[in-house]
């Protein structure tokens, strides 16, 4: 009985006493049985999960007969040349350096832009202020599709900002309302004699901000922050339609779903194995030195 | 554009005459340029297959390419190779490379158009694409064609894993360098729907080549140059050199091949020529492609298909006459074996 | 602080938040709203049409059948993803060896951006050289390739991916509401000779309520929404088996990837079809709201 309680919550103190010897035996028999369909169904889904991202990287380190050739489950020899080879051939230092250039600035930008924006929300008053939030809160619901993408597009060549990924980070930028959520929610959890004390006595906004506030924010805006870059890296729609027109803006995402279009993913279905991976792979780091991060703020939104 | 007719000298015209056509280079009743290289459209077929099948030739009717592709899936399944594949992942695609020669081999327009009436009318499509709906439903044509790319349908061919598809004049260059193939390979002229070939199969992309810019200060001059391209030496260099095929009677008679394995198959003929212009326009709905592409895959009424599509494509060309952008004129008098003479 | 350095600071730091909602946000909601009654090819001329667009969409048989799609695509991949991650959750919040680094496994997909999955899973269940195909078969589990992304079979392999990349994001969100549940409830539920099941059904699932509704409301909405995985795995699908409404939309408009040139760019009618597209998602939300009441009584 101890295991099941166990598996569903809390330890709790055994505190049965019935049960001869025989009853307490089956009850054990059923506890280990549970236990092992359990573990089962958990290897399972594991196994399920992790499946294709084996099969990416195994792929990715065999030679393109290997790969084409039927079934093999691991390379016979590691050819991690195929990463240098799908590094020079498709162009992969350009997409990675636009991506790690948009999806700073984005980052960097919605950060700001909302963090400022939930400040004032949270400790001044000003009229409109239910508007400006159903006003945010209906951005993230409301969406009419790629149509938009053409108003946003005219708007950035008359800002001549198409010819640069600045476009792009702006509109990611714009849509910052989960963010400003987030730490809204952060900044409730500042008291607010803090700043106002500090400010009494004389300290100026910005002294405030920087000694008192941020201090206490940095957690939010780390974990907010991940969550921006996350969503700025594996952004694929938006910079597909900008760079349309100007293939050397592309980042890896779009980069590596065009190869597919051309002839190496035909012929070497080993590179685009490879492309893949290192595509994935700056995520996959961040998400491995970060993952308690990205957990508590998913954890976090819902129960706010 | 500045109109040419005053340089051309007569014996130029002659060189030229049978690929002079209204709306391919002439334009209003005047000249523009004059055609040097086209794409033709061929079947292309592995000998080999063929061979392993016991095919002694290409298929000269749809029937006989219908019976072929089933010996040569027979014979090759268990090693991966089918008898027919086309880049069905773009329908348009696909038939636009393959519907055309049959079509225009079979005597009718390759895109659905009717010459004679000046309207749009899909029974001749229809009528191949049944031969490929009983293809695809014989399991003859490679598994997955509806997901391949151009490219890596290509790739396939390269592998040995395809029997025999239909492509423009570009083949030959792919198997050069892309895929560099071990296969033996070949072209033929296309199948037709009665076996006979009652008109010709269309050369595309042809027609133009240079021109003279209407604000050309030394429209004098610019012909000099353009004269000088034109000249014989010169068309048959770029032919030979393998730039493109040369579409003009008298070079093509006399150039030698092109140094590219396979592209004698693609070279002029009796059998090719170009034909008068069609009509582009968008329908509203899915476009011929798509709806023959789900009548091949999921069946259907295909005379009801056919009362759509031309019912549609009929009401856009309507629309776009009466805006001005396409202009039509019935020619019942248009005879496809009379093209190319 | 005086009034106006007051509003001053107010307007400096709200500033950049509202021009860019409002320019980068709002303002394109307006020009579909005003485009959506005007013929407009991308360029030159546009022409007030009034009604024709919506007259259009009624006729438009591909777009129904895209509406069609996307109901079964969610539906699958709520079907999959909602008891998956709910069970994962339920099992992972109590205290079993390994629960974190397991959790870590099943969050993992959830990084990756759903257009790389998409290419990813392309590449594997491709019919012809796929390495699930060429494993199925040397294990001799199937005999000849089977058609993943074929007509019959590409909307399942199409769920699939997505509820691939989703379920470690739901089932984080359902840890996150069974954490709130007081452990007491179970402690004295278990004294009281209440078995696993019963706990789960009788503490668990009421207590999860409100909690769940949230969750399988925005579970709704992004299922409804999400078709970039499938733009680069099908692009539609064969013969449009897997065009769903978002995407038969972009498909109005934009080329899929670099690959092919939109015919006929139509921004009037693509208006249009994204405010009914809008429409349709709200409608379903709202009718789910409504239904899913009682989800918000705890007792």
């Amino acid at each position: 009985m101890n295991e099941q309680t166990a598996a569903m919550g809390k330890p709790v103190p055994h505190k049965r006493r019935d049960g001869a010897a025989s009853g307490l035996a089956g009850a054990r028999l059923a506890a280990v049985a549970g236990r092992t369909v359990l573990w089962l169904f958990l290897l399972i889904v594991a196994a399920l999960t992790l499946f294709p991202i084996l099969m990416t990287v195994t792929g990715s380190l065999m030679t393109n007969s290997e790969l084409m050739g039927g079934g093999h489950i691991l390379p016979s020899d590691l050819q991690f040349q195929n990463y240098a080879e799908a590094w020079r051939q498709s162009n992969f230092a350009r997409f990675t350096w636009n991506s790690v250039y948009m999806s700073v600035a984005a980052t960097i930008g919605t950060l700001l832009v909302a963090a400022a924006a939930a400040y004032v929300v949270d400790r001044r008053s000003f009229p409109g202020k239910t508007l400006y939030i159903g006003l945010q809160a209906s951005t993230m619901f409301i969406s009419v599709g790629a149509v938009v993408l053409r108003p946003q597009f005219d708007l950035m060549v008359k800002l001549h900002l198409n010819s640069s990924l600045w476009g792009v980070i702006l509109i990611l930028i714009s849509a910052h309302a989960s963010t400003f959520f987030i730490l809204l929610g952060f900044f409730k959890a500042i008291p607010r004699e803090l700043d106002e004390s500090a400010m009494l006595d004389g300290s100026g906004f910005i002294r405030t901000f920087y000694r008192i506030i941020l201090p206490l924010l940095a957690p939010g805006l780390g974990v907010s922050g991940l969550f921006a870059f996350r969503h700025a890296w594996n952004e694929y729609i938006l910079p597909l339609v900008f760079t349309l027109t100007d293939p050397h803006l592309q980042t890896l995402t779009v980069g590596l779903a065009n190869l597919r279009y051309g002839s190496s993913a035909a012929m070497q279905l080993n590179l685009m194995m490879a492309g893949a991976c290192l595509s994935i792979l700056p995520m996959l780091i961040v998400y491995m030195l970060a993952n308690k991060s990205f957990m508590q703020v998913t954890a976090g939104s819902v129960k706010g | 554009m500045a109109p040419i007719d005053e340089y051309v000298a007569d014996d130029m015209k002659t060189k030229f005459s049978s690929l002079l056509l209204d709306g391919v280079n002439i334009f209003g009743g005047k000249l523009y340029s004059l055609p040097n290289s086209g794409q033709t459209l061929r079947l292309v077929y592995n000998k080999d297959l063929f061979d392993k099948a016991g095919i002694a030739n290409p298929p000269q009717s749809l029937q006989e390419m219908v019976d072929d592709a089933k010996k040569i899936t027979a014979a090759g399944k268990s090693e991966g190779a089918y008898g027919f594949a086309l880049n069905f992942k773009n329908p348009k695609s696909a038939f636009d490379r393959s519907m055309r020669e049959i079509l225009s081999l079979s005597g009718y327009q390759g895109l659905g158009y009717d010459l004679k009436t000046a309207q749009f009318d899909f029974k001749p499509y229809s009528q191949v694409v049944e031969y490929f709906k009983q293809m695809w439903d014989d399991g003859s044509v490679l598994p997955g064609a509806e997901t391949l790319d151009i490219d890596p349908m290509r790739a396939q061919f390269a592998a040995g894993k395809i029997g025999m598809y239909l492509s423009f004049a570009t083949e030959p260059g792919v198997y050069k360098d892309q895929f560099p193939t071990t296969i033996n390979w070949g072209a033929a002229l296309a199948p037709t729907l009665e076996g006979k070939q009652v008109g010709t199969s269309e050369i595309v992309s042809a027609g133009t080549w240079l021109g003279i810019s209407d604000k050309s200060k030394h429209k004098d001059a610019a012909w000099k140059f353009m004269e000088y391209m034109y000249q014989d030496d010169i068309l048959t260099a770029y032919h030979e050199q393998g730039f493109g095929i040369s579409v003009v009677p008298s070079i093509a008679e006399k150039a030698k091949n092109p140094d590219i394995p396979g592209m004698e198959g693609f070279l002029v003929g009796e059998h090719d020529s170009i034909w008068p212009v069609s009509p582009s326009v968008t329908p509203e709905g899915a476009n011929y492609a798509d709806a023959f592409f789900k009548y091949m895959l999921s069946g259907g009424d295909v005379s009801k298909i056919v009362t759509d599509l031309n019912t549609r494509y009929n009401d856009a060309l309507a629309k776009a006459v009466e805006k001005g952008d396409v202009k039509t004129q019935p020619n019942p008098s248009f005879d496809p074996s009379k093209l190319g003479s | 602080m005086t009034r106006w350095t007051r509003l001053r600071e107010n307007s400096l730091l709200l500033l950049p938040s509202v021009i860019l909602t409002v320019a980068l946000g709002i303002y394109p909601l307006i020009w579909v709203l005003r485009y959506m009654f005007y013929d407009y090819p991308g360029y030159g001329a546009e022409t007030f049409v009034g009604l024709d667009n919506f007259r259009r969409l009624l006729r438009d048989a591909a777009f129904w059948e895209s509406v069609r799609n996307t109901f079964v695509f969610a539906g699958g991949k709520l079907l999959i993803t909602v008891p998956l991650s709910l069970l994962l959750a339920v099992i992972l919040n109590g205290r079993l060896r390994g629960r974190h680094f397991l959790r870590a496994v099943f969050f993992m997909p959830t990084v990756i951006s759903t257009a790389v999955i998409a290419v990813v899973f392309y590449l594997i269940f491709n019919s012809y050289n796929g390495m699930v195909n060429q494993l199925l078969m040397k294990y001799h589990l199937i005999g000849s390739p089977f058609e993943w992304l074929g007509p019959k079979h590409a909307m399942l392999t199409v769920i699939l991916a997505a509820a691939w990349g989703a379920v470690g994001n739901y089932m984080l969100l359902f840890l996150a509401g069974l954490q709130s549940i007081p452990h007491d409830l179970y402690e004295a539920a278990s004294i009281d000779g209440a078995g696993p099941a019963q706990r789960f059904w009788r503490i668990t699932v009421p207590m999860l309520g409100p909690v769940m509704q949230i969750i399988i409301m925005l579970a709704i909405i992004a299922s409804l929404k999400g078709y970039e995985s499938i733009m680069v795995m099908t692009e539609g699908g064969p013969i449009g088996k897997t065009e769903v409404m978002y995407l038969y939309l972009y498909k109005l408009l934009f080329p899929v990837a670099t690959s092919g040139a939109v015919v006929d760019q139509q921004f009037g009618y693509g208006s249009a079809v994204g405010f009914t597209t809008a429409v349709i998602v709200g409608i379903i939300t709202a009718a789910y709201y409504a239904m899913s009441r009682k989800m918000n009584k705890v007792f």
